[in-house]
């Protein structure tokens, strides 16, 4: 009988620094939480659901939305973790020259990214401004739950560019971290709850007193700060894995 | 193109008012005087562009409550 147990085959025999591993899955959470697309549109739909609900029913659904977020982000993850660990593991491996120069060349490209072009000059993001009218426009045709879910699921799907590499490259240092394929999935679980972080921070920020207004004025005002910040990460990143490569 | 509705405004700003915590009452009351102004304003002109009206009604705002007039006028630029 024909065992097709898929298993991951990255988690055992690599020599690549555990500490470079966790290097490069803590940058990636970190610029996670940078990202700020998604806390965006979150902003505006609870904005857009305490207007129009309960303070109860307001919660409900951004709760939901927060849920859709979160799945995304797993199915993301498991999608390219299943990927990576059915590939033979002498080919896709933090080890393998190739793949980290490729990968180091994205994140500098995204690094180059997030500078110049993440936030345009007048305090709007990347996305297309027919994209931007949608999801701004779209809150107000949210009634439920499920389309608070649906809506949380759909709304990481603009910033793929930047959150795929990470997805991609957090796998990879996952599966030199851990010794099985338990701790493997785990540990993307929680990358993936670590990730949908900023989504509790600014509800909480909401639910202390603050409003649009000022989650608004804060952007406007650190937006130099955040794109610095934000492509400075992603060069790090990428300096990271040609040094664990070097090293 | 698009037509100017006094009702969608006035229900888009009724529910910022109340996302941003401010009195049903008071909110009203701006939000009539803000309307009456902008409709004053914009007498005898046709065509208006939406940037123009914007600005119209976050000067008028502004005049009762900055954080709504901030809001309206800055919505765009979350995403």
């Amino acid at each position: 009988m024909l065992n097709l147990e898929i298993q991951p085959p990255l988690c055992y025999n690599l020599s690549m620094s555990v500490f470079t591993s966790l290097g490069i899955l803590i940058l990636a959470v970190l610029i996670s939480s940078f990202l700020m697309l998604i806390p965006g549109i979150f902003a505006n739909f609870f904005h857009h659901a305490s207007g129009k609900y309960t303070r109860t029913k307001a919660d409900s659904l951004s709760l939901f939305f927060i849920l859709g977020t979160e799945t995304m982000v797993v199915l993301g993850l498991f999608l390219i973790a299943t990927i990576i660990w059915t590939l033979p593991p002498s080919t896709v491996n933090l080890e393998n020259p190739i793949l980290v120069w490729i990968l180091a060349g994205i994140f500098f490209g995204l690094s180059l990214t997030a500078f110049f072009v993440y936030f345009r000059k007048n305090g709007q993001l990347f996305i297309s401004r027919k994209t931007a009218a949608t999801l701004i426009d779209r809150p107000k045709s949210i009634k439920n739950s499920s389309d608070a879910f649906v809506f949380g699921l759909m709304s990481g799907i603009p910033e793929l560019p930047f959150t795929l590499p990470l997805y991609f490259v957090s796998i990879l240092a996952i599966s030199n971290v851990s010794l099985s394929p338990f701790p493997c999935a785990g540990l993307i679980i929680f990358y993936a709850i670590l990730a949908v972080c900023p989504l509790f921070a600014t509800h909480l920020y909401f639910r202390t007193g603050h409003n649009l207004a000022d989650f608004l004025r804060h952007r406007l005002k650190n937006q130099t700060f955040f794109r610095i910040f934000l492509g400075l990460l992603y060069f790090i990143l990428a300096t990271l894995l040609i040094g664990g490569l070097i090293l | 193109m698009t037509t100017f509705n006094e009702n969608s405004l006035r229900k888009e700003l009724k529910i910022d008012a109340r996302a941003l915590g401010i009195p049903a009452g008071a909110a009203e009351s701006f939000i009539n005087e803000t309307i009456k102004s902008t409709l004053k304003t914009l007498k005898g002109k046709s065509i208006i562009t939406n940037n123009d009206l914007k600005r119209i009604v976050y000067k008028e705002l502004k005049k009762y409550h900055a954080d709504l007039a901030y809001v309206y006028k800055n919505r765009d630029k979350i995403i």
